[in-house]
């Protein structure tokens, strides 16, 4: 539905080309909701604001829907701009106009009838919960309530992609759940693919199937989410899902395990869950079946588009071929298990 | 006061509408698509033309900064080219309106130069062509602003009517010259005097008011507005 290939984009500032986006190229399938994320200054904005030709690039191309985009300009670019539906970070709703009027001007722009328009923006007003603040003009709007008209405005030219634009990043994290769920929403009941740009990874957790990490004007990495946050690759990938799978260690652990000099102690864990066995009892059975008993100091399970993803560290206590045949048996499960260090074994007691 | 002061007095306050408020309407007509070119055809606007730009806005500046009483004396010929004659209140509106066209232009240009360009952004994005931007989007939403301008625009316009009228262009501040001046009637003064007050009050909350309530930005989130 999108196809990015060897896209560039420099700005010149004060006779000095800077590039904002090096040789880029990305693919998004119809349907697909496929985030960008990356630091601010990483050229999201640049990249999203080139598929519309906001922005035109320096080299490369941009299709949609079968069309060359960077191909166009004047009418026949205006034209392809209807199909490509954007919502923006600060909504940018006209304020001089109703809620019903925001809504019908891309129509009025593609200028149809006053009873065409009613009966487009109408059920849209539905769609996104708003039929009752026609009337309203945006200043007695909530933030969400802007955001729910600028994807009403978006959806009334019927576009084949919707371009995102840090939507949720100026609303409160209660909002941005429920413009997530709308966007989910749509992207399912009207197949409607749709490209975001976001520097909040609980976006990217939410509603994308794929993402793509810009950092520095390239893609350091893309694929499906589940894929990229749980083996990140990318040092700036490795930082964003820090968080989420690689949490610190408690201090205090963290100095034991410093302090530790090849004496006798026990093995500091890190266990990975994911996927099918991700929902197993696996520490109950190394309990059970390894005479092994485990000490957790951290535990977080997180879902990723519905799969669950968790981390536990844990300190293994028993003799050392029994923890040998349990860490052999959490691979056998097709989990992970890492060991991170050592700890004396009476320390804990103190800590 | 007699009632023959009082009807001076009318018709003073009458020619005085009449200048200001045909060069005003004419003023507005003028100004306000020029403060369009200005804005558009700036850096990184909806249709950059760096030549226009830097002529329009000297033209607008050399206006600007001539005196009014050197304006209306130096555009006699055009007065008489467009009127038939360079004395009275109808050919006191011809040096009203050249000056306050780039007026109007200058606030016009602020206000539209204040609309965020997120909107310009959007309407792009949305396939609007610069005509439609600048109708449907700039102009809207800059609208308020502009009625603000037009008030001032007013307002200024009453002083220079007055220094129109010293030149054979009737008026208020005609009629208070020669009354209150050369007659040695200060109480005519003070009665056009507070007569401009007035007027300059009048129009002035008018304006606000008007402004107002076509800003849509503060409508209070409770007042709804069936």
């Amino acid at each position: 539905m999108i196809e990015i290939e060897g896209l560039q984009k420099s700005f010149a500032r004060e006779g000095v080309a800077t590039a904002v986006l090096q040789d880029l190229s990305l693919s998004v399938k119809k349907g697909e909701i496929f985030g960008i994320i990356g630091r601010s200054g990483a050229g999201k904005s640049t990249l999203i604001r080139c598929i519309n030709l906001l922005e035109r690039p320096t080299a490369g191309r941009v299709v949609v829907d079968g069309q060359d985009i960077t191909a166009l300009s004047g009418a026949a670019l205006r034209d392809a701009r209807r199909r490509i539906g954007m919502i923006f970070q600060h909504f940018n709703l006209l304020s001089s106009r109703t809620v019903f009027d925001n809504v019908a001007f891309p129509l009025e722009l593609a200028g149809m009838s006053k009873s065409q328009i009613e009966a487009e923006v109408l059920p849209l007003l539905d769609l996104v919960g708003l039929a009752e603040k026609r009337s309203a003009y945006p200043a007695q709007l909530s933030g969400g309530q802007k955001q729910r008209v600028a994807i009403a405005r978006a959806l009334a030219s019927k576009p084949a992609v919707l371009l995102c634009d840090e939507a949720t990043s100026a609303l409160d994290p209660e909002t941005t759940q429920s413009i997530l769920a709308l966007l989910k929403d749509i992207n399912q009941k009207l197949d409607l693919t749709i490209l975001l740009i976001t520097h909040e990874m609980p976006v990217i957790k939410a509603i994308c199937d794929k993402v793509a990490v810009l950092d520095k004007g390239v893609v350091v990495e893309q694929g499906p989410v589940f894929d990229i946050f749980t083996a990140p690759k990318a040092p700036v990938t490795k930082l964003m899902v820090h968080d989420l799978i690689d949490r610190d260690l408690p201090d205090w652990l963290a100095k034991k395990m410093a302090e530790y000099e090849g004496g006798p102690g026990n093995p500091i864990l890190r266990i990975t869950f994911s996927g099918p066995h991700a929902n197993e009892p696996v520490i109950a059975d190394l309990v059970k079946r390894f005479d092994v008993s485990l000490n957790i100091f951290q535990a977080n399970v997180d879902y990723i588009k519905g799969l669950p993803f968790g981390i536990i560290i844990v300190e293994a206590v028993g003799r050392p071929e029994a923890i040998e045949a349990a860490i052999a048996y959490v691979h056998s499960q097709d989990l992970k298990a890492e060991v991170l260090g050592h700890v004396v074994d009476d320390d804990r007691a103190v800590a | 006061m007699s009632s023959m002061m009082t009807g001076l007095l009318l018709d003073g306050l009458w020619e005085t509408l009449w200048m200001v408020g045909v060069s005003s309407v004419l003023a507005a007509i003028g100004g306000v698509p020029i403060g369009i070119i200005l804005v558009i055809t700036g850096r990184g606007h909806i249709w950059p033309n760096p030549a226009v730009h830097r002529v329009l806005g000297a033209a607008v500046n050399a206006f600007r900064s001539t005196p009014f009483i050197i304006l209306m004396i130096a555009i006699i010929p055009l007065t008489r080219l467009l009127v038939g004659t360079s004395i009275g209140t109808t050919a006191a509106i011809v040096p009203l309106t050249v000056a306050a066209v780039p007026f109007v232009a200058r606030l016009a240009e602020s206000s539209l130069r204040e609309v965020d360009p997120g909107l310009i952004e959007a309407a792009q994005a949305m396939g609007a062509s610069p005509w439609q931007i600048v109708a449907k989007v700039l102009v809207p939403e800059a609208w308020p602003g502009i009625v603000a301008g037009i008030t001032i625009t007013l307002v200024n316009l009453v002083g220079y009517s007055a220094m129109a009228g010293a030149v054979g262009g009737g008026g208020l501040g005609d009629l208070g010259i020669r009354y209150g001046y050369q007659r040695f009637q200060p109480e005519v003064m003070i009665a056009v005097v507070i007569v401009l007050i007035l007027m300059v009050q009048a129009i002035q909350s008018a304006g606000d008011r008007l402004s107002a309530r076509l800003n849509k930005r503060l409508i209070r989130m409770r007042g709804e507005s069936e």
